[in-house]
């Protein structure tokens, strides 16, 4: 006793650093098993925000590509339509792939809740293609060639996603073609081929709604280059007033085909998305039925060349003549398709084409300006236009006088597509 | 008393060093060897998710049970890793066939540098599974899947692990109608990007699109109709277009658009492959004829 006495404080400072490690130790397994538990819990909680966006994100693919024949558009069809005022130009096939469905499923769905995630703007999505979107080298190279920008965000979470727009394209079969309107004897027709080319046409006309995002989202690129020159500014100031001027928001029409651009911002547009203005040979590959090649018909549903085009019964559905504007508005997407699969072929509006063999011959004329048995409504038959204003002087048509063809109150209405080549 | 204090010092102290050394060293054998399969499958699935290349000929089920003791590679899986700046990242998967004695292993490799990928793995792959008994991979409805058996006791864990890969560009076709079977192509309609925003400052693009008089070729074909070098026209911002070359005549170089095909001074448009009724590989708009100039037809 005297012993600890005499050793009281070596004894206590003994005990007190036992203490000390004891404690060391414990306090040392106690924060990294928190330390572990607290990170494993943070990557399950971002791993679970993550598939939560993809589980969104696979869920509007399969949307986005089924289109018209997904539930969920039928779910949201009736109120979408009235909201748009989907009515005149809406063939509904052409709701695959376009964005309306996207504000449809976010304002309309009452069964799924959509996490999407405006842009800075307050936009729902963006239109986005490689010239116009370059973003960093790696995104540039896995983005489409167009498509929809979108985001979703979950928790802290965000992903972007592009949705392409580019679901309503035909891929031309590699064959021989022939171009331009059948020659009596068959040398004297011109032959090309498509072999080893992998050639995609639209399958519809240019509409408003894909030239108003066009403009929008080059707009917004242009001012975001840096670039003071002032062809840009001019570029900018002349999209400013291009988009305030053409697109009454409230009567917007989306469907209704670009009647209002010039040849070269059609040539522009169609960059933009990769392609190119269709040409006058691949307008004829798609366009008549190819059994025979020295043997076509000059409408684009008749094999042969046997049949009597003259004697073709008239037929709304299949050819949108003079006759026709009586009777029913003009649909677009409605007619046809032809054998390639392209539809408004024939009839309608005017169609402005690119034309390396002849280059004068760049607007198809088969058109709702022409009657039925007109000659001009044959395939192949092409006019002159300038290009740029649409008025009638503007046209041209070999042999004959357009003023005495057309009325002198007639605005022509000149449409066009793309194609592009992969 | 001086002396059986300082014993007991050294003790403590000898205590707590053997401690810590042993937190450390179960700590370090943790996060080297020991991440759970759940933690190496959602590690994965947040990398892959940016998937852009799948390396391997043909996707098919494999079947590795005869090759004993033999490494094979599995595929290799080239990402973006969206840090800033986004940077390529390839996985190479190796398994090593089971022996009697020892179980099967799959090894995943992290490569900063592309084509890095060994037949045989190196000598540090960053998460290895033992005990694999077999191990199965293919591609489904855009999916990578991954399924390997894994010996627990006298029993095999079957574990099935699924990547979406929404970026790869091949796999079923979405044509359909007036497409012959052969020619159906997929074009994929949902890209994931990896940057937060557009960086509309980047000219880079600038440099893999043609102008007028002056054009960018984007892939060559040799006379054996072999792509020499790289292709690099996925880069073109105004998509690609085929122009008639000198060295090959069953398929076209193609350049990097816009497309002035025709015009005086540019590329002539391609008339075909087969249709050889007259002298022209091309056509030119008016004014102008076909004529070979550094390996390429323009019109001239």
């Amino acid at each position: 006793m005297e012993t600890f006495k005499r050793h009281e404080k070596e004894i206590s400072g003994i005990l007190f650093i036992t203490l000390i490690v004891i404690l060391g130790y414990f306090s040392f397994h106690f924060v990294k098993k928190k330390l572990v538990v607290d990170q494993s819990d943070q990557v399950s909680k971002s791993q679970s925000e993550v598939d939560d966006i993809l589980g969104q994100a696979a869920r509007l693919h399969e949307i986005w590509s089924l289109g018209e024949k997904s539930q969920d558009w039928l779910r949201v069809k009736e109120k979408c339509v009235k909201k748009f005022k989907l009515i005149e130009n809406f063939t509904e096939n052409q709701i695959r792939c376009h964005p309306i469905i996207l504000s449809c499923l976010k304002d309309f769905d009452k069964k799924n809740i959509w996490n999407f995630d405006l842009f800075e703007n307050g936009e729902l999505y963006q239109w986005v293609s490689k010239s116009i979107n370059p973003t960093n080298l790696y995104d540039w190279e896995q983005l489409p060639s167009s498509g929809y920008r979108i985001k979703f965000r979950a928790g802290q979470k965000t992903l972007q996603f592009v949705l392409s727009d580019r679901c309503h394209e035909s891929l031309i079969a590699e064959r021989v073609y022939s171009y331009g309107k059948r020659s009596p004897r068959l040398q004297d027709d011109y032959h090309f081929d498509t072999f080893n080319r992998k050639i995609l046409i639209d399958k519809y006309l240019v509409n408003e709604f894909q030239v108003y995002q066009w403009k929008r989202s080059r707009l917004l690129f242009l001012k975001k280059q840096n670039n003071n020159t002032s062809a840009n500014e001019e570029a900018i100031r002349s999209l400013d007033r291009d988009i305030s001027n053409q697109w009454d928001l409230q009567q917007f029409d989306p469907f209704k085909p670009a009647t209002q651009l010039k040849i070269e911002e059609m040539k522009n547009y169609c960059r933009d998305h990769g392609g190119d203005l269709l040409s006058a040979p691949l307008y004829d590959a798609a366009s008549f039925w190819f059994d025979e090649l020295q043997d076509r018909n000059g409408y684009y549903w008749l094999k042969g060349s046997k049949v009597n085009a003259s004697k073709v019964e008239m037929d709304c559905q299949k050819l949108y003549s003079k006759e026709c504007l009586q009777n029913a508005n003009y649909k677009v997407g409605f007619y046809g398709p032809s054998a390639s699969g392209v539809f408004d072929i024939q009839g309608g509006i005017l169609e402005a084409l690119k034309n390396p063999l002849e280059k004068n011959k760049n607007l198809k004329l088969s058109s709702k300006y022409f009657a039925w048995n007109a000659p001009e409504q044959m395939l192949a038959e092409r006019g002159e236009w300038n290009g740029q204003d649409f008025s009638l002087s503007a046209l041209t048509m070999v042999g004959s006088d357009v003023s005495q063809k057309l009325n002198s109150t007639d605005k022509l209405e000149i449409g066009f597509r793309c194609y592009r080549e992969l | 008393m001086k002396m059986i204090f300082i014993k007991w010092m050294k003790i403590a102290i000898g205590i707590l060093m053997m401690m810590i050394n042993q937190s450390c060293r179960i700590n370090f054998l943790q996060e080297k060897n020991n991440p759970s399969f759940d933690d190496i499958y959602k590690n994965l699935k947040q990398d892959w998710i940016f998937a852009r290349e799948v390396k391997r000929d043909n996707f098919y089920n494999v079947d590795l049970k005869e090759q004993k003791g033999i490494e094979f590679k599995l595929f290799s899986l080239v990402f973006v890793r969206p840090e800033s700046p986004a940077k390529l990242v390839e996985n190479c998967l190796y398994f090593k066939m089971p022996t009697k004695e020892k179980g099967g292993i799959l090894m995943i490799e992290e490569n900063k540098n592309l084509n890095d990928c060994g037949e045989t793995s190196g000598f540090k792959p960053k998460y290895e599974i033992e005990d694999v008994v077999q191990v199965k991979y293919f591609f489904e409805d855009e999916k990578l899947k991954l399924n390997f058996e894994v010996k627990e006791g006298h029993q095999n864990k079957k574990i099935t692990w699924s990547f979406p890969m929404i970026n790869i560009n091949d796999g079923p076709s979405t044509f359909h109608k007036f497409l012959p079977e052969k020619k159906n192509k997929k074009l994929p309609l949902l890209t994931i990007i990896t940057s937060n925003e557009a960086q509309f400052e980047d000219n880079r693009y600038k440099d893999f699109a043609s102008s007028k008089g002056q054009v960018f070729r984007c892939r060559r074909l040799n006379s054996e109709c072999q792509i020499a070098g790289e292709d690099l026209c996925e880069k073109c911002p105004y998509g690609s277009f085929p122009a008639v070359g000198e060295e090959c005549a069953t398929d076209y170089d193609r350049y990097c658009g816009p497309n002035f095909c025709g015009e005086k001074g540019e590329p002539a448009c391609p008339r075909g492959l087969k249709t050889k009724e007259s002298d022209d590989d091309g056509f030119c708009e008016e004014g102008s004829v076909p004529q070979f100039e550094n390996s390429l037809l323009i019109c001239k």
